[in-house]
């Protein structure tokens, strides 16, 4: 081993992250050599500098928690009020209540409304349950994956491309929201908030090529219908902006 | 009505999540650079945190999982920030938030220790954010890269860069 490959190893020997082989191989290096070991020492000093000074310093977090706490006990005493997650419990009487819902949309047709802000809800509380980090590590990515996804819940040739949107490559999940299947493709761009694109098949024969804009807490929802494929977009954009995106996607179904 | 005090999620959350608050906090700091901003990102993170704690599998990486929570808060309040900035800035707004290097206290270990945490505050927030992950919360390269949602190759050529910068100032510091 020369000194540049013994210099490339160090920090991985400093963060602990080198196998033995290779520990082996750079202890036998800096036995030998004048210069190497050098800076293993300076780097090792800075480091342990550096978390001693971060440790020693004081962090008043007494405030802080007291603040999450009240909230948090508030929230967990107040379960009607909750305004996050739904528990599998929730979930279960939000279906429930829809079910409850559904037989009176059949009886009291005007009551239909409030049953699409139900479905809105559960839209929203779905992207922001799977945008609000990056958990797409369970997605599926690869290319022709997703085509035949877009093929099967939208009846599209390829994946809705948003690159002059500014979007990447999206990440599929299939989610049941509400009992329904949909399939769940989730952009992010550099700077800024995920988007979701949401779709199924349906055999609704209305067609709605206008978009429809609606808010729901910080996101805004566009929804279409077309060749028996719905379409929602949930993004936390300017509303002309995600109409925008929309039609880009309806226009191709 | 069960006593909130009682409910055995909270319980399990306070435990095993909560035990990381002064953790976060004290990272925080560094990231947003300054103690009332972080107060406010540790309050969101713990909020999102509870609120996504049924998919959280008990006894798996919580600290990792909340380190998680919090960069993604602080990514989404440097994106609001990046927009508010276009807005005259407005002194008042820092509240009573101090930034760093004016008022937070700093350690008893002398000057060393001060320069060295100055010299961390002046890297990139993206160099400075892997270098205290692995250098001070002892994260992993593979758990620093989840956090930050970037390659494990990034991480490593961000930490490397990160500490040539920190013995580049600490040098400039000593001799100029
Ligand atoms: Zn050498
Ligand atoms: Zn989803």
């Amino acid at each position: 081993m020369n000194c540049d490959e013994a210099r490339g190893l160090i920090q991985c020997y400093l963060d602990n992250e080198l196998d033995e082989l290779n520990t082996l191989d750079l202890l036998k290096h800096l036995e030998a050599c004048a210069r190497c070991p050098e800076l293993l020492d300076s780097l090792m000093s800075q480091d342990r500098l550096l978390k001693q000074s971060a440790l020693a310093q004081e962090v008043n977090s007494g405030p802080v928690r007291a603040k999450v706490l009240t909230l948090l006990r508030a929230h967990a005493s107040q379960p009607s009020r909750f305004p996050f997650h739904l528990t599998r419990l929730r979930r279960f009487v939000a279906v429930a209540s829809l079910a409850a819902i559904g037989v009176l949309v059949w009886l009291f047709g005007p009551e239909f409304k409030s049953f699409h802000e139900k479905a809105y809800a559960a839209i929203v509380a779905d992207h922001a349950d799977h945008c609000s980090y990056e958990e797409t590590k369970d997605a599926r990515s690869s290319r022709t994956e997703l085509d035949r996804l877009v093929a099967q819940y939208g009846k599209l040739s390829n994946t809705p491309d948003l690159t002059p949107f500014g979007y990447d490559e999206p990440h599929a999940f299939v989610c049941k929201i509400e009992e329904i299947q949909y399939l769940h493709l989730i952009y992010y761009r550099q700077k800024g908030q995920p988007l979701s694109v949401f779709m199924r098949l349906t055999d609704a024969s209305s067609e709605s090529l206008q978009v429809a804009l609606r808010r729901r807490d910080r996101f805004v929802i566009a929804s279409a219908w077309k060749s028996g494929a719905e379409l929602f977009v949930v993004s936390s954009l300017a509303d002309q902006e995600t109409s925008d995106i929309a039609r880009a996607i309806v226009a191709r179904l | 009505m069960t006593n909130p005090e009682r409910d055995p999620r909270l319980e399990i959350f306070e435990r095993e999540a909560m035990a990381h608050l002064e953790n976060l906090l004290r990272t925080a700091v560094h990231l947003v650079g300054s103690v009332g901003r972080a107060e406010d990102v540790v309050q969101e993170t713990f909020l999102r945190a509870w609120k996504h704690f049924d998919s959280y599998e008990s006894g798996t990486n919580c600290r990792g999982w909340l380190f998680r929570i919090m960069f993604n808060v602080v990514h989404a309040e440097r994106a609001r920030t990046v927009k508010l900035s276009e807005v005259p800035f407005d002194e008042s707004d820092l509240g009573d938030g101090h930034l760093l290097g004016a008022n937070v206290p700093f350690t008893p270990r002398g000057i060393e220790g001060r320069d060295i945490l100055e010299a961390v505050d002046k890297l990139t927030d993206e160099h400075r954010a892997v270098l205290w992950l692995v250098a001070v919360d002892g994260f992993s390269y593979r758990e620093s890269a989840d956090i930050l949602g970037v390659p494990i190759g990034t991480v490593m050529s961000r930490l490397h860069r990160a500490r040539l910068e920190i013995r580049r100032l600490l040098q400039t510091e000593r001799t100029g």
